[in-house]
């Protein structure tokens, strides 16, 4: 009867263990399925000195940017960094003009298909 | 028709010209340049108490344009005998010179405010002035000098104002936009009153000089901003007493 019960907990847990390989790769491939729909930017700002200011470049960019995502604002550096739907178009102008009406400068502006690496602090 | 025209033509000229306190992180006390994102809107309330007087101000101000913010305040104190609605302030700011660099931000604007008195026992009161600043991630100064004009059909006319405050500021932490940031200030305010007028003529034994200190401290996460001082009186010369101590403690949401 024990001899049953081990051969079924065996035969189990290793289903349970395919599953759970199966599932993780899934979910790795959809990930980067996720990470190639989109593109990354990431923009140099002058001006950024403090947190309660940044709210306004924040709030800027999600209401002038339709799908952005990922968001993160490192005012130590000076950068912002997001990612976008890449079958939308985004021109350096409109960057520019969102920094702009946030009360800031954009210095540089850089895109790319893979995400920019974060700083230390969040 | 044209009347209506003049009164919007009027409004909106004193609107332009219109002194603010609570947009973004300016000193509690003194004045500084911020002024709001465009569409941005900032609601605020600030108690000021002292010995034996209390006043509370609703503000709310809106940018409309990165460079010109406009705003309003309401006023409740007891001041003059009973708590009560003390009038309506509006004001404005324009920042017309900016120097951008990485981590900091120099900038001159101009600001203006004028504040309806509710009856004739206090006279309305014209707000406008210049104020610099530059804020980086670990250092602020700021510096305002500001006339203040006092309007009144009364025969006694109190004497005008220039006011003047140069502010220190220094952020204690490591700054971070995802967590709560504290700068501290030390504000110094000075004001020179012009003699008083009594049916047109001066009054000799009035007019003066007076000095005050303000330590204060800005809490701030996210959008939202709790600045809380307290002000000291350092001197006086002429006819004018220096500035009772008094607290006061503001609160503030960006949106």
């Amino acid at each position: 009867m024990s001899q049953i019960l081990k051969q079924k907990i065996k035969i189990f847990s290793s289903i349970l263990f395919a599953v759970l390989i199966v599932s993780s790769f899934s979910f790795q491939v959809q990930a980067q399925q996720k990470e190639n729909s989109k593109k990354y930017i990431k923009l140099e700002v002058d001006g950024l000195a403090c947190p309660f200011c940044a709210y306004g470049l924040e709030k800027n960019l999600r209401n002038n940017i339709e799908g952005l995502d990922d968001l993160y604002i490192n005012i130590e550096n000076g950068y912002v960094t997001f990612s976008f739907p890449k079958q939308d178009k985004l021109k350096n102008k409109k960057l520019e003009d969102i920094v702009e009406e946030a009360g800031f400068k954009a210095r540089k502006i850089s895109f790319s298909d893979k995400p920019f690496p974060k700083g230390e602090d969040k | 028709m044209l009347k209506i025209k003049k009164y919007v033509v009027v409004g909106s000229l004193i609107i332009i010209l219109s002194s603010t306190q609570i947009f973004a992180h300016d000193p509690i006390y003194g004045h500084g340049p911020d002024v709001l994102f465009k569409g941005g809107l900032a609601l605020g309330l600030t108690l000021k108490s002292g010995l034996g007087f209390v006043r509370n101000e609703y503000e709310l101000g809106y940018g409309v344009t990165p460079k010109w913010t406009i705003g309003t305040d309401i006023p409740f104190s007891n001041e003059t005998g009973s708590y009560d609605f003390d009038g309506i302030g509006i004001k404005s700011k324009y920042r017309f010179y900016v120097d951008y660099s990485k981590g900091a931000m120099l900038e001159f604007t101009a600001l203006g405010s004028y504040k309806y008195s509710k009856d004739n026992i206090k006279p309305d009161v014209l707000n406008i002035g210049l104020t610099s600043g530059r804020e980086s991630v670990a250092w602020y100064w700021f510096a305002s000098v500001l006339y203040t004009g006092k309007i009144t059909n009364s025969l006694l006319k109190p004497g005008d104002e220039i006011n003047y405050d140069l502010t220190f500021g220094y952020r204690l932490n490591h700054i971070n936009y995802y967590k709560p940031d504290y700068v501290i200030f030390l504000e110094f305010i000075g004001k020179h009153q012009f003699t008083s007028k009594l049916n047109n003529s001066n009054i000799a034994r009035s007019g003066g000089n007076s000095w005050a200190i303000a330590p204060t401290l800005m809490f701030t996460y996210r959008n939202y901003a709790l600045r809380a001082g307290v002000k000291f009186g350092i001197g006086e010369s002429g006819y004018i007493n220096r500035p009772k101590t008094n607290f006061k403690v503001s609160i503030e949401m960006h949106i």
